[in-house]
């Protein structure tokens, strides 16, 4: 199934901005995780500390993705 | 956008804003971009947001604040964009009846604005590099 990946900040100067995916129904965060790590070796330290969103809400690794879900790639954070 | 602004923030017009409640206590907190980061001379940052979730998030932590504490009054806004040394990257303000809630919760507000809401800064120096900068 396809899904669509948003990401943000550094990662951005691995991976375009948006991009789409093809996943294999039911996967979970932690697959994703996994399988974009496969893709790209050189993001594993800055994914494995990344947090995902989908609709605004955190969701954790277990989170089984839905068709046509939007998912977000947060890494850690630095406002202020 | 309600917390998060591509302008200058005018921390005067946002201290008046205060003058509508009546608590006896105002504590603000400004987050200003300092001249030198680690020994190197920055020119500017530029921050980056997921804007929508950040937006429902520092409104969550506004609203549980002024629940813990029983605020009078609690507010801030982040920049994004290029904000240039010396200027206001953040704003918090608390009211409360006495200053000791309105400290705490002032610094309860900032550490998680800091900490969880999806904000990223890219540092950017007067070398010509840059780096992007999570907090630690």
């Amino acid at each position: 199934m396809k899904v669509t990946i948003k990401i943000f900040a550094n990662l951005k100067d691995y991976l375009p901005e948006e991009f789409q995916l093809i996943i294999d129904d039911d996967s979970s965060i932690e697959q994703l995780r996994d399988l974009l790590i496969n893709k790209q070796p050189r993001i594993k330290d800055i994914l494995v500390n990344s947090r995902f969103a989908i609709d605004e809400e955190f969701v954790d690794d277990k989170t089984i993705i839905k068709k046509n879900n939007t998912i977000y790639i947060i890494p850690p954070v630095g406002g202020g | 956008m309600q917390h998060l602004s591509r302008k200058k923030i005018d921390v005067n017009k946002f201290l008046s804003e205060s003058e509508n409640f009546n608590g006896g206590a105002v504590v603000i907190f400004c987050g200003k971009i300092r001249p030198i980061n680690k020994n190197k001379s920055v020119k500017y940052i530029l921050y980056e947001s997921y804007i929508s979730m950040a937006e429902k998030m520092i409104k969550n932590i506004l609203d549980s604040a002024i629940t813990k504490w029983n605020l009078l009054h609690a507010s801030a806004i982040h920049r994004i964009g290029k904000v240039k040394v010396n200027e206001v990257a953040v704003i918090v303000i608390t009211q409360h009846e006495h200053r000791s809630e309105a400290y705490l919760a002032n610094q309860y507000i900032i550490d998680k604005i800091k900490h969880e809401v999806p904000i990223w800064k890219c540092e950017y120096y007067n070398d010509g590099t840059n780096m992007w900068l999570p907090n630690s």
